[in-house]
C-alpha cells in the first residue's frame, strides 16, 4: 500500500464460525473509493428508484452513486438479523480496532464509509471524517468529530478570505440533508434485503445525524465542561489566546 | 411534562436519539433494551405510551405487545420496525398497537404522532369519566328508589297482606327476594368517587327552601303513609333562599326523610323544621325510633370512607344519608346525624343565597 491510498479492512467473525471480510481502498487526497473492479448495479441502485427528496443529481445520472457503492455489501448481509452477535475487527495502517457487538452496529460503520466516499454531493460534505474514521464511535464522539471537522473547514474558509460559520448553523443543515439521504437509502435497502441487518445499520447512522442538529441547538452543553480551561483564559485575558 | 414514554429498542444509539428529542419536547422518558426489560419497567411505574421495536433479542416486540395489551391496557403502544412489512403491521394493530412507524424515524413526526395520541387518550378519558358519572347518577337514583320500594313491600307484608293466603304471600316473598338481590348488586356497582364528581358538576341555582322542603315531603308521602309515620313541617321564615341544584337538594331531603322513616317505631312522628338561621338549617327529627332503626341511622353519623365496598356494609338508612350528605356537600352544605334523649336528628345545612 502506498501513501496515496488509505486502506481499511473490516472483518466480521460470527458465533457460528462464519467470517466476512471487506477491504476498502480510498484515495488519500480525495477520500474517494478506489475501485478494483466494476460494481454490480441491481435495479434498486437506479437513481429514480426511491430517489432521495433532496437529490441534487441531474436526470442524466442513471444510477445512485451511494446505492452502487453499497450493492455488494447489502447483498452480503441481505439475510442477516440486526442483533446477531459478531466480533468486528477494523484494521488501518496505524492501528487495529476490535469490538464484540451486534451486526447492525458493525455494519453501520462500514456502510457509513461506503456512503460518504460514493461521490454523492450531499454525503461529500462528510468526507474529511472518513480520513479520521473512528469505528464503533458513540453518538457523543461522532458529534465531537463532526463539529471538529466543520470548524476546521471554517478555519480554511476564513484563511481564504471567506466568512466562516462559527455558529455551526450550516452544520445542522448539512446533517438534516444527510438524514434525508439516509431515509431514502433505507427504503432502497429495505427492498433489497430479506432481513433487517442492512436497514437497521442505516437507521443507526440516521439516528446520529437526526440528533446532531438538536445537540447543536442546545449549545453542545454536554461537552462544554470539557473546555473549562479555555473559559478561564477568556475570563483572565478577555480572549482565549494570549498574544505576545 | 406532556407524557411519559418508554422507549424499547436493542440499539443504544436509537434509544438515545429518541430520548434526547422527546426530552427536548417535554416528554418524560425511560428506556429498555428488550421486551423483558420493558415489562419490568412497566411493572414499576405506569407509562402513557410505549415505543416498541419489533426485532429484539430475548423477547421480541410482538410478544411484548401481547403482554402489554393484557397487563397494561391503559398504556398505548406504537410499534417501530426497520423493515416495512405490512402483514406484521396488521398483526400488531390487531394485537392492540395504536400505530406503526417504519425506521428510520423522523423524530419531528414521532413527536406529532405522540402528541396526537396523548390528546386522543385525554379525550377518551374525559368521555369515560362523563359516562362513569352518568352511570353513577343512574345507579344512585335507582338504588334509593328501590330501597323505598323494598320497604313498601315489607310494609304490605306486615299490613293487610299479613292476612293473605299462602298462595298470595308467595309472589310477595319472591318480589322481596328479587329486590334484595337487585339492591345488593347495585350497591356493589356504585362508584362513590364518580357519584361525588357527578353531583359536583350539577348546575347551582337559587332554591326556594320552603318549596323544596314541601316538595320533598310530598314526594315521599306515600311511603310515610304506608309506614304509618306522620310528619310535622314548620317553616320559620318564609322566603329563605339557598344556593344549590334544586333537584339534587330535594332528593337529599327526600333521602333523609326516607332514612328516618325506615328507623321509625310505632307512632313515630318526623318533625321537619326550617330554623331561619344563616346558613339555612333544616332539621329532620324523629322521636322514639326503633332500637335497630336508631343503630342503622347512627351508622351514618361518622365519616364513611370513599370506597365502593363500604356501601355493602351500611344499612339502608345509612346509605340514604350518605348519598344525601354528598348531594348537600357538593353545593357547600352539610348533613349531620346526631342523637339526644332517644331522638335522632338529621341537620341539613344549605348555603344562603344573598342578593347582589
Amino acid at each position: 500500500m502506498n501513501d496515496d491510498q488509505v486502506k481499511l479492512i473490516y472483518r466480521f467473525d460470527f458465533e457460528n464460525g462464519g467470517r466476512k471480510d471487506f477491504e476498502i481502498d480510498l484515495d488519500a487526497r480525495t477520500m474517494g473509493l478506489l475501485l478494483k473492479e466494476s460494481l454490480p448495479r441491481p435495479e434498486w441502485t437506479r437513481l429514480k428508484y426511491h430517489q432521495c427528496e433532496n437529490c441534487p443529481l441531474p436526470e442524466s445520472e442513471e444510477y445512485c452513486p451511494v446505492a452502487v457503492n453499497l450493492a455488494s455489501l447489502v447483498e452480503a448481509f441481505k439475510d442477516s438479523i440486526s442483533f446477531e452477535k459478531t466480533s468486528v475487527t477494523v484494521q488501518t495502517k496505524e492501528r487495529v480496532f476490535q469490538k464484540d457487538t451486534t451486526l447492525q452496529k458493525g455494519l453501520s460503520a462500514l456502510i457509513g464509509i461506503y456512503m460518504v466516499t460514493s461521490n454523492c454531493p450531499v454525503m461529500d460534505m462528510l468526507r474529511p471524517m472518513v480520513r479520521f474514521h473512528l469505528p464503533f464511535a458513540t453518538s457523543k464522539e461522532t458529534v465531537y468529530r463532526a463539529v471538529s471537522m466543520y470548524l476546521t473547514a471554517q478555519f480554511f474558509i476564513m484563511r481564504k478570505g471567506g466568512v466562516p460559520d462559527w455558529d455551526l448553523r450550516n452544520l445542522a443543515e448539512i446533517y438534516k440533508a444527510v438524514s434525508i439521504v439516509n431515509r431514502g437509502m433505507s427504503k432502497r435497502i429495505s427492498n433489497a434485503s430479506h432481513k433487517d441487518a442492512n436497514v437497521n445499520a442505516v437507521v443507526i447512522l440516521h439516528s446520529v445525524g437526526e440528533s446532531l442538529p438538536y445537540v447543536i441547538e442546545n449549545g453542545l452543553h454536554d461537552i462544554e465542561p470539557l473546555f473549562a480551561e479555555y473559559a478561564k483564559q477568556l475570563e483572565a485575558f478577555g480572549s482565549t489566546v494570549k498574544r505576545s | 411534562m406532556v407524557g411519559r414514554v418508554l422507549i424499547v429498542d436493542d440499539e443504544d444509539t436509537l434509544r438515545l436519539t429518541i430520548k434526547t428529542r422527546l426530552a427536548s419536547a417535554g416528554f418524560e422518558t425511560e428506556s429498555a433494551v428488550d421486551g423483558e426489560e420493558a415489562l419490568e419497567k412497566l411493572k414499576g411505574s405506569p407509562f402513557d405510551v410505549v415505543l416498541l421495536d419489533i426485532n429484539m433479542p430475548r423477547m421480541d416486540g410482538i410478544t411484548a405487545l401481547g403482554e402489554i395489551a393484557d397487563l397494561y391496557p391503559q398504556t398505548d403502544v406504537i410499534m417501530l420496525t426497520g423493515f416495512a412489512d405490512f402483514s406484521t403491521a396488521i398483526e400488531c394493530l390487531k394485537k392492540g398497537a395504536k400505530d406503526y412507524l417504519v425506521k428510520p424515524i423522523d423524530t419531528t413526526e414521532l413527536i406529532t404522532r405522540l402528541r396526537s395520541l396523548l390528546r386522543a387518550r385525554t379525550s377518551e378519558a374525559a368521555l369515560a369519566d362523563i359516562r362513569g358519572k352518568h352511570a353513577a347518577l343512574l345507579v344512585d337514583g335507582i338504588l334509593d328508589r328501590l330501597v323505598r320500594v323494598s320497604r313498601l313491600v315489607e310494609g304490605l307484608e306486615g299490613g293487610d297482606f299479613g292476612k293473605a293466603t299462602k298462595d298470595q304471600k308467595g309472589p310477595m316473598t319472591a318480589v322481596r327476594n328479587e329486590l334484595a338481590e337487585v339492591l345488593d348488586s347495585l350497591r356493589g356497582a356504585i362508584e362513590p368517587s364518580h357519584l361525588r364528581q357527578a353531583h359536583a358538576t350539577e348546575e347551582a341555582k337559587v332554591v326556594a327552601v320552603d318549596k323544596m322542603l314541601s316538595s320533598a315531603v310530598a314526594a315521599v308521602q306515600p311511603f310515610l303513609k304506608m309506614s304509618g309515620v306522620k310528619t310535622d313541617v314548620a317553616m320559620s321564615s318564609k322566603g329563605a333562599k339557598a344556593v344549590g341544584n334544586p333537584v339534587s337538594l330535594q332528593r337529599g331531603v327526600e333521602n333523609a326523610l326516607v332514612a328516618l322513616t325506615l328507623a321509625a317505631g310505632k307512632g313515630s312522628v318526623i318533625k321537619a323544621k326550617e330554623s331561619g338561621s344563616d346558613p339555612i338549617l333544616i332539621e329532620l327529627r324523629i322521636e322514639k325510633p326503633s332500637e335497630t332503626g336508631k343503630k342503622a341511622l347512627l351508622q351514618a353519623a361518622g365519616p364513611v370512607a370513599d370506597a365502593g365496598s363500604d356501601f355493602k356494609s351500611l344499612s339502608d338508612s345509612a346509605i340514604l344519608l350518605q348519598v344525601a350528605r354528598r348531594m348537600f356537600e357538593q353545593h357547600g352544605g352539610s348533613v349531620e346525624v346526631t342523637t339526644s334523649q332517644g331522638a335522632v336528628t338529621v341537620e341539613c345545612r344549605l348555603v344562603t343565597h344573598r342578593n347582589a
